[in-house]
């Protein structure tokens, strides 16, 4: 009671208090097929790793992941273990990893990686051997026959010790190795069995290297290299595991994304070049997190419209029209076990809030390049119709309805646009300013003034050229290689071929110099044409207006084209 | 990595890998313009592999044991031959059946087997091999309980397999002379030079007491019977089919090792040839060597046995 001297009593934990059942906690749901297997492989990075460290040198060798006809093998030349790490490797959430020094990034954190395959498989064999010892060390721990042996009788030690083995090995000084092999599974066997279903989550999840055929290949690698993230060659069956992305992709970009002016997560990507990526093939498209190389999560990580606690994104349709990676580099930042999603923390916070915000600008800026693409992509289809329309010789000649129509739409269109690029985007929300932000683009802008320009000079010299020459047939050329005297008469139509006929073939330039006008022999036809138009502008016009000579100017400048193609 | 192996390394051993690498592999990769597809037993340190390597294009090998096989796949990695290899695990009398077996019974017999080794095998049987080296650690006949002889249906699979592309290859092969069914190995003897004495007029009276004899000086009684029966029998199951040489055969320690050669038999009538008896004679009086380790060095030395006229 209160007040009352207290004595303590010598006392500790034992394992026999501890419940077998507690292990079913590590057996139940808490990794999926895929997990497991990264887990194993994020023990062969690390070891990867800590060789590196203690030896300054790369492992040249890959880690080799094997199918075997009952189970699966996990291979790497690391640090390997001697006999107390070998000892140690059975602890259950107690990395030996926590306790090394800091200066080498590890992936592992949580001391459970061991365990990871225990509802998964039969047995895990585990044969190990570390650089400069004669011995090495194969551990067997037979998973199933401790699941089944799980009650609320037992306690741990009654599980586990029956059924865990360790032996030693005659070894080579030089060797430094850990073989895991999980025999015999149990739950998701087809998978662990299947070479495109395992290839196809190491290529996503695991640091392999970037597929050497990726467009930006080279870029990616360099990025890395610079900002010091490893990747590892890593091996199915012999065959290299590479990370591939679609190479329908363009602007290679990377940035730092930054929270109070701290680096949080380096970052590369490229955009596709037409549409929306579609994974085919191996090929990856949209973002993943990657933190010490593995990957949190999956394709597009926070990326939904709506996410709980979070501000709605904008439009949130885009991710897949792009490839990249964002790499995690504040090691406040911490996966959870499963590595599908952070440790809850202020900071994770306010990461996905960033992150949202830039998938936010990454969704506008994609509209607006989409916008753009399709701006003048139409652009280039209609400019493309003008220019056929004017080295056929307008407007020299008459046109025809079905053009007039569809330089009107193609006027209207322009003029449209130019409306739109100029509104004020101030005020409005990212998803109604995309459009206007696409039609104000640079390219798009000069295209669209270079096509007013043609169509100013088509329609002035269509309305000129109307005046001079009146016909029902819409079929009839402008009469430039014709004695005028044929056109003006109305009784008079040349058996010709129709425009649209003759745009199919050659073009042949009209003549200026050899055809007559009237009785007036030796005069050009170009001379005779352009007094008849200043004729008619001035009684068109008002005598003061600039645009008498504009058109004037405008018509001496198609005749002097025309007249080159002779 | 653990070095346990059934197959303790010799310096024997080397000297023969040596040796084919150079009068055999060689020659034989230059003579077909393209690098060999081998089939094999190379254990976990692949040392036949790993010397022969840069003469091969395609590596297929057999390894029952799961551990041995984890070794060697590492080793595979390690020399470099990783991406040529397909390993498989299992045994090879079984491996051979498949590979030997048309095309249905083939795909029924992996359909029964874990995904991974299926594959694996229908890999396996995807091409014909230039190259066996057949390197067993007991002996050729070895009947079991049945009377029946795993690697003497080994060698039927094998060379029915290879009969299917009729394309030339070269085996080699290893076996040991600790052996049992000694009476079958001199029925086989008796039969056959009654045979060639048939056929073709032979005096075999001189050959018969060699190779039956109890005793020849430096020649163990079960070392005549395989330097007698392997390649003969190798001939009579491949002959309808193949034209069988013996390129070279030596003996050491206990192990009696051949090279042979198969080409394809040109001018088989439908109904098949009979085996032709100079080749058996060619074949019976092929040199073999002793080879052996005296102070470090290989030294090398003829085993006489009579002449086959």
């Amino acid at each position: 009671m209160s007040g009352q001297p207290q004595k303590r009593i010598n006392d500790e934990f034992k394992i026999e208090d501890v419940g077998s059942s507690l292990l079913n906690e590590l057996a139940k749901g808490l990794y999926t097929a895929e997990a497991v297997l990264r887990e194993y492989i994020q023990n062969a990075v690390d070891a990867h790793r800590q060789w590196e460290g203690e030896t300054g040198s790369r492992v040249e060798l890959p880690i080799q992941v094997e199918l075997r006809p009952n189970g699966i093998s996990i291979l790497d030349s690391g640090i390997g273990m001697n006999e107390m790490e070998a000892r140690n490797v059975k602890a259950v959430a107690v990395s030996p990893k926590r306790n090394q020094q800091e200066q080498i990034e590890l992936t592992g954190h949580k001391g459970v990686g061991i365990w990871a395959g225990l509802s998964f498989f039969e047995k895990l064999t585990l044969q190990t051997s570390r650089k400069g010892e004669a011995k090495g060390y194969k551990i067997e721990i037979h998973f199933k026959r401790i699941l089944e042996s799980i009650s609320e009788k037992t306690h741990i030690g009654a599980a586990l010790n029956p059924n865990y083995e360790i032996y030693e090995l005659a070894e080579d000084l030089e060797s430094h190795y850990t073989d895991i092999t999980l025999t015999n599974p149990t739950k998701d066997s087809e998978w662990f069995l299947n070479p495109e279903k395992v290839a196809d989550a190491l290529r996503r999840i695991v640091p392999c290297q970037i597929d050497p055929n990726f467009v930006f290949h080279n870029e990616v690698v360099e990025w890395q290299q610079k900002n010091r993230f490893e990747t590892f060659i890593v091996e199915l069956n012999g065959d290299p595991v590479y990370r591939d992305y679609s190479s329908a992709v363009e602007d290679f970009t990377h940035e730092t994304l930054t929270i109070n002016d701290i680096s949080v997560a380096e970052v590369w990507y490229a955009i596709s070049k037409r549409k929306m990526l579609k994974p085919n093939a191996g090929q990856l498209v949209g973002f993943r997190i990657i933190q010490s190389g593995f990957v949190i999560g999956d394709t597009n990580p926070y990326s939904a419209r709506k996410l709980s606690g979070f501000g709605e994104l904008s439009v949130g349709e885009y991710p897949n029209w792009y490839v990249g990676e964002i790499y995690i580099v504040n090691p406040e930042l911490r996966p959870n076990l499963p590595r599908t999603d952070f440790e809850d923390s202020e900071l994770q916070r306010k990461f996905v809030q960033k992150l949202r915000e830039w998938y936010d600008e990454r969704d506008v800026y994609c509209r607006v390049l989409s916008q753009k693409r399709e701006c003048l992509e139409r652009y280039r289809s209609d400019d493309t119709y003008i220019q056929s329309l004017l080295l056929a010789g307008a407007p020299l000649f008459p046109l025809t309805n079905t053009d007039r129509t569809r330089l009107s739409e193609i006027d209207a269109y322009l003029r449209k646009d130019e409306i739109t690029a100029k509104e004020d985007k101030r005020g409005r929300a990212p998803k109604s300013t995309a459009h206007i932000d696409g039609r104000r683009d640079r390219d798009v802008s000069k295209l669209r003034k270079s096509m007013l320009a043609k169509l100013g000079d088509l329609f002035v010299g269509e309305a000129v050229s109307s005046d001079i020459v009146t016909s029902s047939d819409e079929n009839i050329r402008f009469p430039l290689e014709y004695p005028i005297s044929e056109i003006v008469d109305d009784n008079a139509k040349p058996n010709i071929a129709s425009r649209s006929e003759k745009r199919k073939t050659d073009f042949e330039p009209p003549s200026t110099t050899q055809k007559s006008y009237g009785g007036d022999i030796g005069q050009s036809i170009t001379d005779v044409f352009l007094s008849l138009l200043e004729e008619v502008l001035r009684e068109k016009l008002p005598s003061d207006s600039n645009l008498q000579e504009d058109i004037l100017t405008t018509f001496q400048r198609r005749l002097a084209i025309m007249t080159d193609y002779e | 990595m653990s070095e346990f192996s059934p197959f303790p390394e010799s310096e024997q051993k080397a000297y023969l890998r040596r040796h084919h690498l150079v009068k055999h592999i060689g020659p034989y990769r230059e003579a077909i313009g393209h690098k060999l597809s081998y089939f094999g037993l190379p254990s976990s340190q692949m040392y036949d592999v790993d010397l022969w390597k840069r003469d091969l294009g395609r590596i297929t090998a057999v390894e029952r044991d799961a551990d041995v096989a984890l070794a060697l796949l590492r080793t595979a990695t390690r020399i470099g031959v990783r991406s040529i290899l397909t390993l498989l695990e299992t045994d090879i009398t079984q491996a051979a059946r498949v590979l030997a077996a048309d095309e249905d019974d083939a795909k029924l017999s992996v359909s029964k087997l874990a995904a991974p080794l299926a594959k694996q095998i229908l890999d396996a049987r995807s091409a014909a091999y230039d190259l066996f080296n057949i390197d067993l650690c007991g002996g050729f006949l070895y009947p079991d309980s049945r009377g029946e002889s795993e690697y003497e249906k080994l060698m039927r699979y094998l060379v029915s397999f290879q009969s299917r592309h009729r394309q030339p290859f070269m085996m080699m092969v290893t076996f040991n002379t600790r052996d049992r069914g000694i009476n079958e190995y001199r029925k086989f003897i008796v039969e056959t030079l009654a045979f060639l004495s048939t056929m073709a007029g032979t005096d075999t009276n001189d050959i018969e007491r060699y190779y039956l004899a109890k005793k020849v000086q430096g020649q163990p009684p079960s070392l005549r019977n395989l330097r007698f029966c392997v390649p003969c029998y190798l001939h009579k199951i491949a002959s309808e089919k193949f034209e069988v040489r013996v390129l070279s055969q030596w003996f050491y320690k206990t192990f009696y090792h051949a090279v042979l050669f198969f080409e394809p038999r040109q001018g088989t009538g439908l109904l098949g040839n009979w085996p032709p008896p100079d080749e058996i004679k060619a074949v019976l009086n092929t040199p073999l060597r002793h080879v052996s380790l005296q102070d470090g060095e290989i030294i090398l030395k003829l085993l006489e046995a009579p002449e086959v006229a």
